[in-house]
């Protein structure tokens, strides 16, 4: 344990041995945060943070009090525990309202990096100010590079509860993020790529720049589509996004709780076909990845867990909430936001398995289509619930089994559910170093309904 | 509470290396939730936020430093950290001047002093009423908020200034169901007052309001698809001002060239029916405050007139790199960010149209009566929105109720295509994301006319 948490944890135990007929559970966090932004060669913005927070769970008959504090002195987390306590006795009893009760001790700094912690601020900035040089130099008709910034994360977490779960965390992160807008003319377009790694070596500030600007370029002098049905590839970017939007969501239908209440299309068909033979979507909370932990946020050990088998529906996600309401164990999915937030249920690192083909061979099989590589609006433009979505897209026609002239503008709409079952094809492409809480490769659509003129 | 001998310290301190400018943000907010579902009380919490960021301009760049439960000592430390970061010439401080506090809403009944058994009673009242609605209403979620912020602000021009701005919402979100179709309907407005946000906003037209969406989608067909004429309604219609056109209005991208509307001051760059304004000073309205968190007092500013830009949504970093004054809208969430330049409560200004003038003009197109979110990148004001409610127009008529529409297009060209404006201005509740974290905004307008927008949807 580093000295930043020693205090606190003294406190927790006192608190714990004070309020001993009640069950309580600390979750604590410190994060400290860097982010440097370049902007016309010069450091245009230097961030430094460093921010903790504590929470307080009471279960009491069936019920859960929470309080928490950014106050962390003894009279704060005693004022926070006995804010919990109370809150406690308010609302119906529900059979899931307990705290996670296996035992045990956990340390973990399987997802720690000492150099990502001690990266030197100068370093930091040469490489801010390396990305934007890189994306200028790209192409003349990239005009502005509004944002090249990196940064990094070290977080330390700590779970301690009534139960004798006693869990530890360090982990370390670090990013880049360029964004460049390119103009033709008066037609102007944005570009931007996001990209994380366990140490800054491992950042490729050249495939950032790359990418960024290539995107930007692809859309310049973009046209329009006639409306209608139309065979779809989505790109990696936009199924992440899509997938994103519906699984790594608490409204997710693969959540137990929703499908507990009624707020899943899914439930009851566990065992069923819910999509194509190609479909198989799995977490792996223990690969490195936005969301890598090897324990939840109530303490549960995490693993690999099959949600959907080739097409087959395997199981759903559980936090200790859901699992308790079933009589059965958790999944490991009990997460939350930060230390301010309820527990929720959410994947960490979920993904839908590669295929073998490139993505131009998936271009191919489509023969003439929408090859969309962008959507727009995933917080608002869907329904967890029913499953339908209608949201602003950019693109690219397919024609004569190829990549074909850009579209600027059109909105694609759908249904989730139908489309796990119209996956007729995927790539190997999907990328493990992006930002977006979900990891899809491209896939070959049947159809989507697409509105362009 | 810190003193002002520490504060006059502290920007003396952080500015030693160097800087044209310090500020420091100092922020306690206490905030209570309840979450309600399937008939009970899923969670009640409360939290205290507490924290303190110092930053530094320095020509056009910045560095902003925080830290949460900060103490003397984590002050000073920081201070000294964000002089070290600091690449300038050294400039004057002014010390600061004298306290200036003022409460602009006059909070009648503090949230925080309310007991919880009265807030739940509330969430109780919205379960029933939304179920009572109809017996298609198979699931009530209800989300009861209050807010706390108290923010100290100090700068090295002297400004030193308390604001206190409390908030309520009450959100209710109704699950409808026929057969194998679920659909949800949406509500929940929020205002800057305290627990008497009630006598006007009852639960229980909140929630009849959300139960009346839901069963209206369970008869809609999905959306046409392609270009139509369409009629937003008001309220929370301003999303598509706020999200097309105000965004790219904001400093944090003007300033660095990035939107579409750098350099067009006084220039037309919208239909001469449109006037638009932002307004943080209205008592009482979700996204006002006294000060805003730059310690600027601040006020109603007019953006758009007669089509003619008049004005940018500035901070104090964009007023140096722009040479524009500042328009007291430098926003953020919380200590956890350094400010930009925001919107508050945004809207466009009323009309003379009515509704049914609109509706003559008419052949086939869309009536947006609610709208959902939406999103904009502002360098090229390429935005999304889905709708809420929304109906079909037939030959100058409302027809009926169509799911699933998303309208798409380019904020630059929809403010030159809005043809008529109404005379019934409203306003809507939503959280702004940015930057700057997630503000409180108000977005409004009349009803309004625009004469071609993309509409995609899953019909024919």
């Amino acid at each position: 344990m580093r000295d930043s948490m020693k205090g606190t944890k003294t406190i927790i135990e006192e608190l714990l041995n004070k309020w001993e007929d009640k069950t309580l559970e600390y979750y604590y966090s410190l994060t400290k945060e860097c982010e440097v932004r370049a902007f016309n060669k010069e450091i245009a913005a230097y961030n430094l943070s460093s921010s903790s927070g504590l929470s307080v769970r009471c279960a009491e008959a069936g019920r859960i009090g929470f309080a928490f504090t950014e106050k962390i002195t003894q009279d704060a987390l005693e004022g926070t525990t006995k804010k919990a306590v109370d809150n406690s006795r308010f609302g119906e009893p529900d059979p899931g309202n307990l705290i996670y009760d296996k035992s045990g001790r956990i340390q973990s700094s399987r997802f720690y990096k000492g150099e990502t912690e001690s990266y030197s601020p100068e370093e930091k900035r040469r490489t801010a100010l390396l990305l934007e040089d890189l994306t200028y130099k790209l192409d003349k008709r990239i005009i502005n590079v509004p944002y090249a910034m990196c940064g990094d994360i070290v977080r330390e977490v700590r779970i301690r509860n009534s139960h004798g779960v006693d869990h530890e965390g360090l982990s370390t992160l670090c990013y880049t993020y360029v964004s460049c807008i390119a103009r033709d003319g008066e037609d102007t377009q944005v570009g931007s790529y996001f990209q994380i790694a366990p140490v800054y070596d491992d950042l490729n500030l050249e495939t950032s720049a790359k990418r960024a600007v290539e995107e930007a370029l692809s859309l310049l002098g973009a046209g329009e589509v006639e409306s209608g049905r139309y065979p779809v590839v989505l790109s990696a970017e936009a199924a992440s996004s899509l997938f994103a939007a519906f699984i790594s969501s608490s409204s997710s239908p693969f959540s137990a709780e929703n499908i507990q209440k009624g707020r899943s299309k899914i439930a009851g068909k566990i065992g069923q076909k819910i999509g194509s033979d190609l479909t198989t979507l799995a977490d792996d909370p223990l690969s490195f990845g936005m969301g890598c932990a090897e324990f939840d946020d109530e303490g549960a050990p995490t693993k690999k867990t099959f949600l959907v088998k080739e097409g087959v529906f395997v199981t759903p996600l559980y936090n200790n909430y859901a699992a308790k309401r079933e009589n059965r164990e958790t999944t490991g999915h009990g997460r939350r936001g930060s230390y301010m937030g309820g527990i929720e249920i959410l994947p960490f690192n979920p993904y839908l398995e590669n295929g073998k083909k490139r993505e131009k061979d998936l271009f191919l099989a489509c023969g003439k289509g929408i090859y969309i590589t962008a959507l727009e609006g995933l917080h608002a433009g869907i329904n967890q619930i029913s499953g339908d979505f209608s949201l602003g897209a950019k693109g690219f026609l397919i024609q004569g089994g190829e990549k074909g002239a850009a579209i600027g503008r059109m909105t694609v709409a759908g249904n989730f559910f139908d489309l796990l079952k119209a996956v007729q094809d995927k790539a190997d492409n999907r990328r493990l170093d992006n930002y977006t809480p979900f990891s899809s490769p491209s896939l070959l659509i049947e159809s989507l309904s697409v509105s362009g003129k | 509470m810190f003193s002002e001998t520490l504060l006059n310290s502290l920007i003396k301190k952080s500015l030693c290396r160097g800087g044209d400018y310090c500020d420091i943000f100092i922020e306690e907010t206490a905030q209570n939730k309840i979450g309600f579902d399937s008939r009970k009380v899923k969670s009640v919490s409360s939290g205290i936020v507490c924290g303190a960021g110092i930053r530094v301009i320095y020509g056009r760049s910045f560095v902003y430093l925080y830290c949460s439960d900060p103490t003397e000592e984590k002050l000073l430390d920081l201070a000294e950290q964000a002089s070290q970061a600091v690449i300038a010439e050294a400039t004057g401080v002014h010390p600061l001047g004298k306290l200036q506090e003022e409460e602009i809403h006059r909070i009648m009944i503090p949230p925080e002093g309310v007991e919880t058994e009265k807030k739940i009673a509330l969430v109780l009242e919205a379960d029933s009423a939304a179920r009572e609605y109809s017996p298609l209403v198979k699931e009530v979620l209800v989300n009861y908020l209050d807010t706390t912020q108290r923010v100290t602000l100090a700068n090295s021009e002297g400004v030193f200034v308390r604001d206190n701005r409390t908030r309520t919402r009450f959100v209710v979100t109704s699950v409808a169901e026929k057969g194998d179709q679920k659909e949800t309907g949406f509500y929940g407005p929020g205002r800057s007052m305290g627990f008497e946000f009630f006598k006007e906003f009852t639960p229980q037209k909140i929630a009849q309001e959300s139960a009346r969406i839901a069963c209206l989608l369970l008869k809609a067909d999905f959306a046409p698809q392609g270009i139509m004429p369409v009629i937003i309604e008001n309220a929370f219609g301003g999303v598509i001002f706020h999200e097309a056109c105000g965004h790219a209005l904001e400093a944090t991208s003007v300033a660095d060239n990035a939107s579409v509307f750098t350099g067009k001051l006084g220039e037309k760059i919208a239909s001469p029916v449109v006037s638009a304004v932002d307004d943080g000073t209205i008592r009482g309205a979700w996204g006002s405050a006294a000060f805003d968190d730059e310690g600027e007092r601040t006020r109603k500013n007019l953006l758009i007139q007669e089509g003619v830009l008049k004005s940018y949504l500035v901070d104090k970093l964009g007023s140096i790199k722009m040479n524009h004054p500042v328009t007291g809208s430098g926003r953020r969430e919380s200590y956890k960010y350094p400010p930009t330049s925001r919107m508050s409560n945004t809207y466009i200004a009323p009309g003379k149209s009515t509704l049914k003038e609109m509706l003559s003009t008419i052949d086939h197109g869309i009536y947006c009566a609610k709208m959902g979110g939406g999103s904009v990148e502002p360098a090229t004001t390429d935005f999304n929105f889905s709708v809420q409610e929304a109906y079909l127009i037939k030959a100058g008529k409302i027809d009926k109720p169509l799911k699933g529409a998303a309208l798409i297009g380019k904020g630059r060209e929809i403010i030159k295509n809005i043809e008529m404006v109404g005379d019934n201005l409203d306003f809507g509740t939503g959280m702004c994301g940015s930057v700057s974290g997630s503000v409180p905004a108000f977005v409004g307008q009349p009803a309004i006319k625009v004469s071609g927008l993309v509409v995609g949807g899953r019909g024919q």
